[in-house]
């Protein structure tokens, strides 16, 4: 019997359980990556699920409940895995999930063991170690649509007979097959192991048994389709390739900055009038302003974020499961890595001239730990859209509009370009140092599997959408809201006859104060102190703060804040603060963001310290420098 | 005003990108192009061979692999374009050597370097039926037989 086309072929292997009936709960679902994992996890749990990390380690742990079952199971993501050797962190958690050593964690009941049948010579391999833990295990072959479209054909009863377990053909991004999912964990299993195959931990050994498995099943492979190497080449010319390349990454970046931008300014004014609207139905006093100024507006700085990461991500989901994406990084690698990063980290970085919190989420396609934590490290310091505002102001301010090169380039467009330029080399910089330092030598060469290409669908582009939107708004949410009751409260003490105080009076004028010793030596006065305490926030907050705090001063109060700016700070101080800002981690969403992306406080303190200290450092020698020069 | 500059500004770096990418791509056509004709296996494929025959320079490592059957093992970098060959052997450290086992590069299995990408490297080689990507500091140590000479075999 062999399959032409998608129907479900299900062969369950004829024996009956010895052992009495023991109900399943807990189901591990394992696969070697690329197998389609993730996208069946998404179909079978239809979005029930919750995500976190497993403990100590950068790995992600996905658990899920099975969809339309009558009694609850629980189904756990493995990451995905070539071997059950435990020779990185990814197997290491799949080895101690699958043995019952991972805290909290059950040992499961049964396995779902997902192989990508158009490659199964290679994947097979993975299904010796895990039968032989002897759990009941349901081997389900993939892309049983794209294998029978291509002419690939097997024998599925035979594979079972081989293995002794049931196999199915699925299609998990059609959905096709599942049903051989529900049979199996509503049947009845023995937990003896399986003695027919002896594990062999040497790799040659056990690609020889999967080449003869696959002799004795019949295996035949489906031809990839004319089509995808037609693309390559074209997508791949030498001439071509580079330029259909900066075509879609610049339709991107010009998406996501273009059409994302004005899209989260108008989420912003529709999230302010909300705030308006429901402002009668509190009671005027401490607890409007608290709910209002602080919980209010704190939620709605997380929440400007969400059109741009989701435009970011529809972009990112359509190239990945379209197969561009490893095109791309394959492209951008020669570049990348003259910088000591890989091509893979291209997108991300990118995506960091519009906004960083959706690059570092995108860091994710980047395997590699070592150089994903490099660029999730690097990634802040491109120029992002929060650090227009305060650019905008100042250049206005102090940069006289003057024809640099003829019409076509200002001294103001200059000074832009200029703190461009800076973020990116700061990048650049930090990028060597890490990797020639902490974060040397990549634990593993550079491989990058060119997937086939084929049509994204909508529903898994949009489960992941909606998947990302949550992680978002639950990780990064929470912090921020934190900050932004911390930076209220600091706002409103100490009261005065039951009335919050004037900026000026406020605990954090006091701070300002207390830290204008120390930024004097960079030209800024506690106003703009007080301007660079609450913008720890984001970074476009110092131009709110600073209007309120020169708005309520008599001396300042009937100038705009352009001129008050000019009377306060001298051109030195300015041109520090503008360079101050280019290096600045002035961004919680960020630093929220990094710390669940890396699953450490330790990344997050390092790169404020360092950011922080850099830009403390340039702002100084920038200030010191131009003072001297322009007296 | 300044938006109407910031728009520019884009404009300018995308250019920019794309000049980088074209001058990158001329550099990198010439160097290619020495790499492909290149008659000598490079230095580190000759300290690696003296290193297998004991001490032995690679001229007697030749004599010891037969005339008629000059070049026999040589880096995956150089194959020609399409030529396929079988996997001898890895000479990587043991944990490099699981990993580039692990997606396919297994000794025994054939491997056809199937294109280059548009900068030069990294190269895309195919094996066991999917197209992986390697760069040069990888693929230069992953050594093979010209040719379909697997005594394996792998899955039809």
């Amino acid at each position: 019997m062999s399959c032409h086309s998608t129907e479900t072929l299900t062969a369950i292997r004829g024996d009956v359980p010895e052992n009495p009936r023991r109900e399943i709960r807990t189901v591990a679902l394992i696969g070697p990556p690329n197998s389609g994992k993730s996208t069946l996890f998404n179909r079978l749990t239809r979005l029930r699920q919750k995500v976190g990390n497993y403990p100590g380690v950068t790995v992600e742990q996905r658990v899920g409940l099975l969809a339309g079952r009558g009694h609850e199971i629980r189904l756990i993501d493995l990451p995905g895995v070539y071997s059950l050797t435990p020779y990185s962190d990814d197997e290491r958690v799949a080895v101690d999930v699958l043995t019952g050593q991972m805290d909290g964690l059950p040992r499961p009941d049964a396995v779902l063991l997902v192989l990508d049948v158009t490659h199964l010579s290679r994947q097979l391999v993975l299904a010796k170690p895990v039968i032989a833990l002897g759990l009941p295990t349901l081997v389900l072959l993939n892309m049983a649509d794209v294998f029978a479209k291509g002419g690939g054909s097997l024998d599925v009863l035979k594979l079972a007979t081989e293995l002794g377990t049931p196999v199915a053909m699925v299609s998990a991004t059609r959905g096709t097959g599942l049903d051989a999912v529900d049979r199996f964990l509503r049947q009845d299993h023995d937990q003896r192991p399986s003695a027919l195959l002896p594990v062999l931990q040497d790799l040659p050994q056990s690609r020889k048994w999967a080449s003869q498995v696959g002799r004795r099943i019949d295996y035949q492979q489906h031809l990839p389709s004319v089509w995808g190497r037609r693309l390559d080449d074209v997508f791949l010319h030498k001439i071509w390739g580079p330029i259909i390349f900066v075509i879609v990454v610049g339709a991107v970046f010009q998406t996501v900055f273009g059409l994302g931008q004005p899209m989260s300014t108008a989420f912003q004014d529709l999230l302010t009038k909300l705030g308006l609207q429901a402002s009668p139905l509190v009671p005027d006093g401490i607890l409007r302003s608290l709910l209002l100024d602080g919980l209010w507006k704190g939620v709605s700085s997380v929440l400007v974020f969400l059109p741009q990461i989701l435009l970011l991500f529809l972009f990112i989901g359509l190239l990945e499961d379209s197969g561009y994406l490893a095109r791309a990084a394959l492209i951008a690698d020669r570049t990348m890595r003259s910088v000591g990063l890989n091509g893979k980290a291209f997108i991300p970085l990118l995506s960091a001239y519009a906004c960083a919190v959706p690059a570092i989420m995108a860091t994710r396609t980047i395997e590699n730990k070592r150089d994903r934590i490099a660029t999730i490290l690097v990634a802040p310091f491109m120029t992002c859209s929060a650090r227009l505002p305060i650019y905008t102001l100042l250049i206005a301010a102090f940069i006289p509009e003057r024809p640099v090169v003829g019409v076509l380039l200002g001294s103001r467009a200059c000074a832009m370009l200029s703190l461009y330029v800076l973020g990116f080399v700061a990048a650049i910089a930090t990028a060597k140092i890490l990797k020639s330092s902490v974060l040397r030598s990549s634990a593993a060469p550079f491989v990058l599997e060119l997937p086939e290409y084929r049509w994204p669908t909508w529903q898994s582009i949009g489960l992941r959408l909606f998947d990302r939107a949550r992680v978002f708004l639950r990780q990064a949410g929470t912090y921020i809201l934190g900050v932004s009751l911390l930076i209220w409260v600091l706002t409103h003490v100490p009261l005065h006859q039951g009335h919050a105080p004037q900026l000026e009076q406020s605990a954090i004028a006091y701070l300002g104060h207390g830290i204008e010793p120390l930024i004097r030596p960079l030209g800024f006065n506690w106003k703009i102190g007080v301007g660079l305490l609450t913008s720890v926030i984001a970074r476009e907050v110092i131009v709110g703060t600073l209007g309120t705090i020169y708005g309520t001063d008599p001396a300042t109060h009937s100038m705009t804040l352009q001129n008050a700016l000019r009377q306060d700070l001298t051109f030195a101080g300015a041109m520090a603060l503008l360079v101050f800002f280019a290096f600045a981690m002035q961004c919680t969403s960020t630093l929220a963001i990094v710390r669940r992306e890396t699953n450490s406080w330790k990344w997050p303190v390092v790169q404020f310290v360092y950011m922080t200290i850099v830009a403390y450092a340039a702002a100084f020698a920038v200030n010191q420098l131009l003072s001297t020069l322009v007296k | 005003m300044l938006q109407a500059l910031i728009v520019t500004l884009r404009e300018g770096a995308e250019a920019a990108l794309v000049v980088g990418i074209a001058l990158t791509y001329l550099t990198k056509d010439r160097t290619e192009d020495r790499s492909k004709d290149r008659p000598q296996p490079s230095p580190r494929i000759r300290r690696h061979r003296a290193g297998r025959a004991n001490g032995a320079g690679p001229s007697e490592d030749r004599k010891r692999v037969g005339p008629e059957t000059p070049e026999l093992l040589v880096a995956l970098t150089d194959l020609a374009m399409g030529e396929a060959g079988t996997i001898d052997h890895i000479a990587l450290p043991p944990g490099d050597q699981q990993f580039l086992m692990r997606i396919g590069f297994v000794p025994g299995a054939q491997v056809r370097f199937s294109r280059r990408a548009p900068l030069g490297d990294p190269s895309v080689y195919a094996v066991d039926g999917t197209e992986i990507a390697l760069r040069a500091e990888t693929a230069n140590y992953i050594m093979v037989r010209r040719g379909w000479l697997s005594p394996l075999g792998d899955l039809p």
